[in-house]
């Protein structure tokens, strides 16, 4: 019974209810308002000022006493110079400038990092800076000041994004610098030469560094993995490697993370890193060398092209015998070559399988990744398939043993349709995987995010009874398990 | 219309699955727990500690920005799973509830901002924040300080002498 007046909360009359008034607010409104927006907490207030740009959250210290210092206590500063500009601008300087925006904009983007740079007495602690414009040559100079400046006041992240353009030739880092005692501990380059006259022996203390798009020779990249010696995570993007090879290879290595994405005509990659946990690669199948890598137990593998299916399924397991948790994307549009009795994964618990197939017919297949791992404990999978009506049908050529797999526990099933190929493969799972306790069934699909995520969409279409007491019979019919089916 | 019933709070039978929120300003609120403890870090450590049979003191909150940031709970728990932004499940539906939730006057947003704060209700202060710098890019000063009824309580030397040592953001 309910002894005490409550109700049920419904959007429209709560949003609709007037404010209540607490007694003595009505009087004040007869009074300069308050300003609400300055009660609010330091913290609270620098909350708010992160997700605005430098030059508005600078411009707060203005407003009142209250504000003089709050803009101080941000960490991160960002300039870009497109959006830099705002409703704030005043009149243009110059008659040259009225015909031409664009430079006024440098012109202002220019001041503000510079007069930000300048500050005598800014905020005390700078911990990311991020540039992002085109710089002309005349603008060189002047960005190697930056750069040497922001590095003197203790910048631990730096990121440097040159927009193509008018883009000149510019390497990094400036000749200017004086070697040594920076607390730079992640650098992310964008469109711009890296110069090893440096060496970059003064960013001993980078531990995580990002390049984009940009040139690298053989010896930058040697001088990079001597020089920074706590580097942990790099990762390289549409970088193009002179001599087309490249090499991350060093006894003394810390790196941990390494990802190679779209890096297009590396004809090679040689992988040396005993400390080595994590390997994303993305792009077309380039071999690669697996000297020592005695700790890389997480290999993410997204190929584009057939090579990179050939090479998954017929000598991944030879190859990578100690990994832990694969995860594979990879695709099979034509005749793909008869996989090889696979060589044993000895170590993997957790697989991951994202195939793009032209039918989804015979997925029987999949079972050459099982039994060329034995301990697998987990498995996900998401299949897609172009289309099962016109294109010729051509199955990946392998049939399935008379395994048993003990160590199963767990399968989910993404993008899941019903259809009869994959149901022989879950049947196959249910029969084959004696320890299975789950296999989850789910129309979404799996996608891989950055930073290692794996995320999936949420498909909004629910599992009638009917369709899932008619999937249940056909799954189970003729086979004694005890696994759970779920439907998602 | 408002209600206050915090001293008998206690004795109501309790339906399965609800929790009891007491606002700042006195009004008991029922909800469902699961919506508000997956959103809201203080409401859910609230519950762990065995706060769930009688209700929980929310001091700083006012009903009208506990009720509102409630709504958002249940709103992003029955949508998007309490996902962030950033995932797939957030979804046109979610994006325009979150759009309108943003249109509330402006004390009711430092109230929510607050709210969310206190609730640690991270997708509601993102948003929220979010909303108030949006309102502010681009303005002058002075149009910053119509905007938030902000006084300027500066003497003359002092402002410039702030003037000028921002004199980079302000043209």
């Amino acid at each position: 019974m309910d002894s005490f007046p409550s109700r049920s909360l419904s959007p429209p009359s709560l949003l609709h209810r007037k404010r209540k008034r607490t007694s003595g607010e009505s009087g004040a409104e007869c009074q300069a308002k308050r300003a609400r927006i300055s009660e609010l907490p330091d913290h609270l207030l620098a909350c708010i000022l992160e997700r605005t740009d430098v030059r508005t959250a600078a411009a707060t210290s203005l407003l009142s006493r209250r504000w003089r210092c709050v803009w101080k206590s941000l960490v991160d500063f960002k300039f870009v110079k497109e959006p830099i500009l705002g409703r704030r601008a005043g009149p243009p300087s110059s008659a040259e400038s009225r015909r031409d925006p664009a430079i006024r904009r440098h012109r202002v983007f220019t001041k503000c990092v510079s007069g930000f740079l300048g500050l005598k007495d800014g905020p005390p602690t700078i911990r990311k800076l991020s540039l992002e414009f085109s710089p002309g040559k005349k603008d060189l100079a002047m960005l190697d000041g930056w750069i040497c400046s922001a590095l003197e006041r203790g910048v631990c992240e730096l990121e440097l994004e040159l927009s193509p353009g008018m883009l000149v030739d510019y390497v990094f880092p400036p000749q200017s610098l004086n070697s040594g005692g920076y607390s730079l501990t992640k650098l992310k380059l964008c469109k711009r030469s890296l110069s090893n006259h440096a060496g970059f022996s003064m960013f001993g203390s980078l531990s995580s560094l990002s390049l984009e798009d940009m040139r690298i020779s053989k010896d930058d990249m040697q001088g990079v993995l001597q020089n920074c010696r706590r580097l942990k995570s790099l990762y390289l993007a549409s970088c193009s490697f002179s001599g087309a090879d490249l090499s991350i290879a060093s006894p003394d290595l810390q790196l941990k993370e390494l990802a190679i994405v779209y890096c297009a005509a590396i004809r090679r990659i040689e992988l040396s890193a005993p400390r080595l946990e994590r390997l994303h690669y993305l792009g077309q199948y380039t071999p690669m060398l697996f000297t020592y890598v005695p700790h890389l137990d997480h290999v993410w593998l997204k190929y584009t092209d057939l090579a990179g299916t050939n090479y998954i399924l017929r000598k991944l397991s030879t190859d990578l015998p100690r990994s832990r948790s694969l995860n594979l994307d990879f695709r099979s549009y034509k005749d793909v070559e008869v996989p090889c009795p696979p060589a044993c994964f000895g170590n993997l618990k957790s697989l991951t399988v994202n195939v793009d197939i032209n039918s989804k017919k015979d997925l029987l297949w999949m079972a050459i990744l099982l039994e060329a791992a034995p301990f697998l404990e987990t498995l996900q999978t998401c299949v897609k398939a172009y289309s099962d009506y016109y294109s010729r049908f051509t199955a990946i050529p392998w049939k399935p043993s008379d395994f048993v797999h003990r160590h199963l526990e767990e399968v989910k099933m993404y993008n899941f349709e019903g259809n009869c190929g994959e149901m022989a493969f879950a049947r196959l799972l249910l029969a084959k995987a004696v320890d299975l306790r789950s296999i989850t069934f789910t129309r979404n699909y799996l996608f891989a995010l950055p930073g290692w995520k794996l995320d999936h969409t949420e498909y909004s279409q629910q599992w009638t009874e009917q369709q899932t007491s008619v999937l249940l019979k056909q799954l189970t019919e003729g086979i004694s398990t005890s696994a759970r089916l779920v439907f998602r | 219309m408002a209600t206050t019933g915090a001293s008998d709070g206690a004795s109501a039978a309790k339906k399965e699955g609800l929790v009891t929120l007491m606002s700042g300003d006195g009004e008991i609120f029922e909800v469902e727990a699961a919506a508000v403890a997956a959103l809201s870090v203080t409401i859910r450590h609230a519950i762990e500690e065995g706060f769930g049979d009688r209700p929980i003191p929310l001091p700083i909150v006012g009903a009208r920005a506990l009720a509102l940031a409630v709504e958002y709970c249940r709103k992003h728990h029955s949508l998007g799973g309490g996902a962030g932004e950033d995932s797939a499940a957030y979804d046109d539906e979610l994006r325009a509830f979150d759009h309108n939730l943003a249109k509330v006057d402006r004390d009711t947003l430092f109230d929510l901002i607050e709210a969310a704060n206190y609730l640690e209700i991270e997708g509601l202060l993102n948003l929220m924040c979010r909303t108030v710098a949006e309102m502010m890019k681009g303005k002058s000063v002075e149009e910053l300080r119509r905007t938030f009824d902000v006084s300027n309580d500066y003497t003359p030397e002092e402002e410039e002498e702030v003037r000028r040592e921002v004199s980079w953001a302000l043209d």
